[in-house]
């Protein structure tokens, strides 16, 4: 049996045998032109590249506009599709990309793998596919992953559309970004010194017993001051706790805080990173938190809305 | 040893409150330091004295700040330190775990041209917290000497001091600018071009003195309309200059430059920390999820400063009794060793009186000390002040105010001295004005002769109690006219830093504890002393002679009622007569002004009576049978001692305090005037009613 690796095929000829082994698998023959157009190449550069395969025997190239494989071609072209179907796999099922992304991919990096990589590809691929638990656990994670991209980006390219507040309005267990900070002389520039500048991200931690003044976290510390203060401060808010959020809006969820334990739970009603719900009105004396997640609908307490953060959609 | 020729080497210690500079300062010093105050104001000056490798330290202990702008006394006087003293080396004491907050204060520091030596203190902490942070690098990019210390544990000291040597000896070495960026830049080298040219830098930095004009510093902007035409030029420079920004960035320059500061450290920050992302308890965090909390936070706060109370009055009392004894003996060992006359009524009552008057103070002072140094080092003072401050804000002063006043309770003296935690002057004068509004525990013996005598057991603490209360409404009520009529001017922001939890060091509460005693001892002793004789003046003379057919209460009534404070009783008695006093009383109360217990005493030596006490049934009796007293004079009386004139030592306490005769003078006027129209109005719509 002819081996891929042993034939020593550059990368295009390596493509040119996969495309006709597909072409062959669907028309029987393939014709120059289909694979020019699925090379996306010219014909002339297609006839090029045939001569040169039927010079090492592994297509037949008589009648112009055709080309059939020999059978040292097929079964070289074999292991070109199965490699390809490998990586593929590896892309779409197992890293979640979708289909073209993991076709398109899998085309650059089919070359420039040994043989034992790939039979590791193949070992995961099966590996993960096979065990119900790890394929949670790995969505899960990539879910998670894929979120912060989400926050990322919606902090680059949301941010005119959030609205601007004053700090003190701000409901505690809020993450906000500072946008303006006004007032007079000495308080502004109090604010200023202790970091409170355009751009911080600052996180309102607590009321005072008496509701004034606040708590407020800003570069890693914490720093106290009064509503009337704080309302110089103008911030956007980026995070805020589920339980400060009003019955009929639409919220995604960002961060689940507290331990393992407490993720695993919520995520089993479905409140896990990315998830988007709607909050519903409570019934009259109803002290949990309703919410409608796809089709379903779930409740929680308000301790532990405390700690969901979600932000406004 | 140091060669006597070779001048000390000068170091300013700098650096943001809780980055533990007071424990470095004390590490370097050991006991060697002195506590005074700056010149012209009342921010305190810890100076202390060092000798290492040969050479003297001499070490300027500067306020704790988190910027250098011109809106807080503490900053100009630690700017003006710099530029006007100029010392060899600054100490820049910065918080290791709170990098790059602690290191915007440097940014600000290394414009002053003086060598500046960063002591990057609590590396343990900010090691346990995964920031592993490389000192060369940070040194490098600073273009300073920085040495990591843990001061509380003495470490990295050694290496601090050769450090400071080393920069006095060869200066700073690099010059590294923050670099302020092109929309900024240019106009800052402009304007210091002007400076230089027109030479008013003085001995200032050029460089300097154009950031503080584009960010329109007061002080400096003064500096320069003082020098002339030149001065009022570069003025009008940097005003353009400051228009020119604004249209630029669309917000003023001072936002640009403290941006750009926080741009520069915290991109310092980013290369010079390696950090680890530890998943670590925070321990701070839990406690203030207790303390802080919305339910309970006030109900910890008042067993905190119930348990404060119980110690310093519970524990320091029976020292105080201790004491009282022992003056007490030394009064009779005068008594019995120096011949009668006018000497030893002065030695014995004057003198060990007046001394121990102040002395038998002292354990109640050192244990209130000891407490606060321990809440304030430890970092509860500061959510303290986070929840009550909704409550004393609403009358114009700080959270911290509360704890003075509640320290009231007890003894005014203590409570006048604990002002000095509250930062802004205006805050702390209102709050020693008020402070003596409280019912202190000398006046509780008062009440309870009045209320034991006039009212029926079940009515009597329900009386006092009234009293006590009213004291604190009128302290409130005061509190508020006088921040909104009487000191008026823009409030200082409240901003304030929750530090995170430390244990404090034995030594550093020592310290404190110590200073704070020794002060009172030395400076309100003093003044005490002095007014402890006026009033022993005022007591016993002029004398009368000795005459043998009085018993010897009768002639210790005849003796008060001829000398001045008697004589003062009867002058006064027409303007105490609307509160229904008569000459006896006012003599008491002329008598209280010594001390406010002292009322009862006297109140008995009028009434041909003994030593008495408050709980005597004989004064109680002598008291019914006055036609003069009744449950309604009664209660004015009462009211009128718990505001009138505070007792001598909190009137030198204050004057210590306030450094002014006049506020003092303000303070002793205000309660008299106060204490007449409140007793006049309970007596006479008393009147009415009954």
């Amino acid at each position: 049996m002819p081996d891929l690796g042993a034939a020593g095929l550059s990368a295009s000829m390596e493509d040119y045998l996969e495309a006709i082994y597909q072409l062959q698998a669907a028309h029987q023959v393939a014709r120059v032109r289909d694979i020019a157009r699925l090379l996306g190449v010219k014909m002339p550069t297609v006839s090029g590249a045939l001569k040169a395969l039927a010079a090492r025997q592994l297509v037949d190239h008589e009648a112009y506009g055709y080309a059939t494989l020999t059978d040292e071609g097929r079964e070289l072209a074999e292991q070109v599709h199965h490699r390809h179907t490998a990586i593929v796999e590896l892309l779409e099922r197992v890293m979640q990309l979708p289909a073209e992304q993991a076709e398109d991919e899998a085309c650059k990096l089919e070359h420039a793998l040994s043989a034992a990589a790939l039979e590791r590809m193949r070992l995961l691929t099966s590996f993960v596919q096979e065990n119900e638990g790890v394929q949670q656990q790995w969505r899960a994670h990539l879910e998670q992953a894929d979120l912060c991209e989400v926050i990322h980006e919606h902090a680059a390219k949301t941010r005119p559309l959030a609205e601007e507040v004053t700090l003190d309005t701000v409901p505690p267990g809020s993450t906000a970004e500072v946008t303006r900070v006004c007032g007079e002389g000495p308080i502004r520039r109090r604010l200023l010194d202790m970091g409170l500048r355009p751009g911080a991200e600052v996180q309102v931690k607590r009321l005072a017993p008496l509701g004034d003044p606040i708590e407020i976290t800003v570069l890693d510390y914490h720093l106290t001051l009064r509503r009337n203060e704080a309302a110089n401060i103008h911030v956007r808010i980026v995070a805020q706790p589920l339980s400060q959020v009003g019955p009929g809006e639409r919220v995604q969820v960002l961060e689940v805080r507290g331990g393992a334990g407490r993720q695993r739970h919520l995520a089993g009603q479905g409140l896990a990173p990315g998830v988007q719900m709607t909050v519903l009105a409570p019934p009259p004396g109803h002290q949990r938190v309703v919410l409608q997640v796809g089709e379903a609908r779930t409740e929680v307490g308000h301790n532990i809305a405390d700690d969901v953060l979600v932000r406004m959609l | 040893m140091a060669e006597p020729s070779v001048k000390p080497i000068v170091v300013a210690l700098a650096g943001n409150p809780n980055s533990g500079k007071t424990t470095v300062f004390n590490e370097i010093t050991g006991a060697r330091q002195h506590v005074g105050n700056y010149p012209g104001v009342t921010v305190e000056k810890k100076e202390g004295e060092r000798e290492f490798a040969g050479r003297a330290l001499h070490v300027v202990d500067l306020p704790g700040t988190y910027s250098l702008t011109a809106y807080s006394i503490e900053e100009i006087v630690a700017r003006d330190f710099v530029i006007e003293e100029h010392p060899d080396v600054i100490v820049d004491v910065v918080d290791a775990s709170n990098l790059e907050r602690n290191l915007y204060l440097t940014s600000m520091f290394i414009e002053l041209d003086v060598p500046v030596v960063v002591a990057l203190n609590m590396m343990d902490v900010a090691e346990a917290r995964g920031k592993h942070i490389d000192v060369t690098l940070l040194a490098e990019l600073l273009g300073v000497r920085v040495v990591p210390l843990v001061a509380r544990r003495g470490e990295g000291m050694k290496e601090l001091l050769a450090a400071i040597v080393d920069a006095a000896d060869h200066g700073q070495g690099q010059e590294v600018h923050v670099n302020f960026g092109p929309e900024l830049e240019p106009h800052i080298a402009q304007l210091a071009g002007e400076i230089s040219s027109r030479e008013l830098a003085d001995h200032l930095p050029a460089r300097w003195l154009s950031i503080k004009l584009l960010e329109d510093d007061a002080q400096i902007r003064r500096r320069f309309e003082a020098a002339g035409e030149a001065g009022r030029a570069v003025l009008a420079r940097a005003e353009e200059a400051r228009r020119h920004l604004e249209q630029m960035i669309g917000d003023d320059a001072e936002v640009a430059l403290a941006d750009r500061r926080y741009g520069f450290v915290s991109g310092a920050c980013r290369e010079a920390i390696t950090d680890a992302q530890l998943q670590r308890t925070d321990w701070s965090e839990r406690v203030d999820a207790v303390v802080a909390n919305r339910v309970i936070g006030l109900p910890v706060f008042f067993l905190f400063m119930w348990l404060m109370f119980e110690m310093v009055f519970r524990l320091g009392n029976p020292l105080m009794g201790w004491l009282d004894t022992f003056f007490a003996w030394l009064g009779t060992l005068t008594r019995a060793t120096v011949p009668p006359g006018q000497l030893q009524s002065l030695l014995a009552d004057g003198i060990i009186g007046g001394v121990g008057g102040v002395l038998v103070f002292l354990p109640n002072i050192l244990l209130l000390f000891l407490a606060i140094s321990f809440l304030e080092d430890s970092g509860y003072m500061a959510r303290a002040a986070f929840v009550v401050d909704r409550i004393m804000h609403q009358v114009g002063l700080h959270g911290k105010s509360f704890i003075s006043m509640l320290i009231g309770f007890g003894c005014t003296v203590p409570a006048v001295l604990s002002t000095r935690m509250l930062e802004s002057p205006r805050e702390r004068l209102v709050t020693i004005l008020v402070v003596p509004l409280m019912s202190c525990g000398a006046r509780l013996p008062v009440y309870i002769l009045l209320a034991g005598a006039f009212f029926p057991a079940a009515w009597a603490g329900k009386v006092i109690f009234a009293v006590y209360a009213l004291g604190v409404f009128l302290a409130l009520l005061m509190a508020r006219l006088f921040s909104k009529f009487l000191l008026t001017g823009p409030s200082r922001p409240f901003v304030m830093e929750l530090p995170p939890y430390r244990w404090p060091t034995l030594k550093g509460t020592a310290v404190h504890m110590w200073d704070r005693g020794w002060m009172y001892v030395k400076k309100a002793g003093t003044t005490i002393l002095a007014m402890s004789i006026c009033m022993w003046f005022l007591l016993s003379h002029p004398t009368l002679p000795p005459d043998a057919t009085l018993t010897d209460e009768q002639s210790a009534r005849a003796a008060i009622e001829h000398s001045y404070a008697g004589r003062l009783g009867k002058f006064l008695e027409p303007a105490l007569r609307p509160l229904g006093f008569d000459y006896r009383i006012a003599t008491s109360l002329v008598a209280g002004l010594a001390a406010k217990e002292i009322v009862v005493s006297t109140m008995a030596t009028v009434h041909s009576l003994g030593e008495s006490d408050a709980t005597s049934r004989e004064l109680r009796e002598a008291l019914r049978r006055d036609p003069v007293f009744n449950p309604l004079v009664a209660v004015t009386l009462m009211v009128f001692v718990l505001i009138y004139i505070p007792c001598a030592a909190t009137v030198a306490a204050i004057y210590k305090e306030t450094g002014s005769w006049r506020w003092t003078g303000f303070a002793v006027g205000y309660t008299c005037v106060l204490a007449w129209a409140v007793a006049f109005v309970v007596y006479q719509v008393g009147r009415l009613l009954l």
